[in-house]
């Protein structure tokens, strides 16, 4: 195999191995109302963008991955270079069956590590509302910053931040093809993008009014939801609803909770590959719990939140709570931290 | 015990979508709770109507259903 043979081999594994993983990544990171911009952008950007990722994503998972299964890039590096002198050479690579499962192995390890980050980037980005603020880390769906009153919170619009944003009325001038135009307001409940080109399609009101000029004033539609293409719109305007900011103390715990479960949840997905156990172990572990993650901050959220029947959530409570103590010893079992069990 | 099994069923979904579901909402929690309560809605609309024709108003309070007080601000 020539020089054409190489440079389509290493084309391959730098897709498989680099781009891919990278690709994954984004695919999680540009989630929500932001899932557009995944698919649009120059494609010589979105290479760079996918190849720099799947970098980051590669190495992450190799450190995971050796730390599991103890292996270092001398121990593997033989086998490597075997595999790719033998495509190279146009030749069936031998490859054993345990070798095979290590592939795979990596390979479902590669996707699980690239939607985490993936996943934990965007979070940090919107929790902390690094978007908002720094303008480099800003989604191309402008549309969202000031549909959700995200907007009062940079510097330009600052002066208009009277409480916390609650809702947003839109004012709207629609051409239905009359000489007069149409005059509508509403309280804004969802909007769409277009799938080509990321921008706005529609808008859905709720409680919406219209203009009557017989009447001189705003009169009520009939129906649920007022559904508003854009492109029939002139002109729009928006009012933030804001409220003003209460010291809630069960939100407060709430957040903590919150806090509290994402490092449980962090921890209960790491630490059994730092155990010396079998395979099955550490994945029994984490599966068993994960169900007692789930169950234990929903119990712990029960007590936090406004209830219409206090006696049949306390009935919610009190089984949430067992089936979290439950599967919490069974984790403990799966992983052998018990000391009388082991 | 149907009624228990949907309370935690529905705050398990609840738990997982504030974990792993991705925000879409344009309308706060505190206004999707009060637009989905009637007598709640008409006083959110009406003090909202208040503080938009009337820059001379500031903050307008509601009583919810619930006893809860909320004040509008502009």
């Amino acid at each position: 195999m020539g020089e054409t043979g190489e440079y389509t081999i290493s084309s391959i594994i730098i897709i498989v191995w680099l781009i891919f993983p990278g690709v994954v990544f984004k695919r999680f990171y540009y989630q929500g109302q932001f899932t557009k911009q995944f698919g649009t952008g120059l494609f010589a950007d979105r290479l760079i963008t996918s190849l720099f990722w799947g970098i980051i994503v590669q190495i992450t998972t190799f450190l995971v991955f050796s730390k599991v299964f103890n292996l270092t890039i001398l121990t593997i590096e033989k086998q490597a270079q075997q595999l790719y002198e033998n495509l190279s050479k146009n030749q069936i690579a031998s490859i054993d069956h345990k070798t095979l499962t290590y592939i795979l192995t990596y390979l479902i390890c590669l996707v699980i590590v690239a939607t985490m980050l993936g996943i934990l980037f965007h979070r940090i980005i919107r929790f902390f509302k690094i978007d908002v603020r720094v303008n480099v880390f800003r989604f191309a769906n402008h549309w969202n910053y000031y549909f959700k009153g995200e907007i009062l919170e940079t510097e330009e619009f600052k002066s208009l931040k009277t409480g916390k944003w609650d809702s947003t009325l839109v004012d709207l001038i629609i051409a239905d093809g009359s000489p007069d135009n149409k005059v509508v307001s509403g309280y804004l409940t969802q909007y769409t993008l277009s799938h080509k080109t990321g921008d706005l399609e529609a808008i859905y009101l709720t409680q919406t009014k219209r203009f009557s000029k017989s009447q001189n004033q705003f009169v009520p539609i009939p129906g649920d939801c007022f559904i508003v293409l854009f492109d029939k719109v002139i002109d729009m305007n928006l009012r933030y609803n804001q409220i003003k900011p209460t010291v809630d103390v069960k939100l407060f715990l709430r957040l903590i909770v919150y806090v509290l479960g994402y490092i449980l949840l962090i921890g209960i997905l790491v630490y059994p590959w730092f155990l010396d156990l079998r395979l099955l172990n550490k994945i029994l572990g984490i599966v068993f719990g994960l169900t007692a993650w789930v169950f234990l901050i929903s119990s712990a959220m029960y007590p936090l939140q406004q209830t219409a029947n206090p006696k049949i959530t306390r009935q919610a409570f009190k089984i949430s709570l067992a089936v979290a103590i439950v599967f919490s010893i069974i984790t403990l079992v799966a992983l052998k931290l018990l000391p009388y069990v082991r | 015990m149907g009624e228990v099994i949907k309370i935690i069923t529905q705050s398990l979904g609840n738990v997982l979508s504030s974990y792993f579901g991705s925000d879409m909402d344009v309308m706060s929690e505190n206004a999707k709770r009060i637009f989905a309560n009637k007598e709640d809605r008409e006083l959110y609309i009406k003090a909202v109507e208040e503080l938009k024709n009337n820059s001379e108003i500031k903050e307008r309070t509601i009583t919810l259903s619930n006893q809860e007080q909320i004040t509008l601000v502009s």
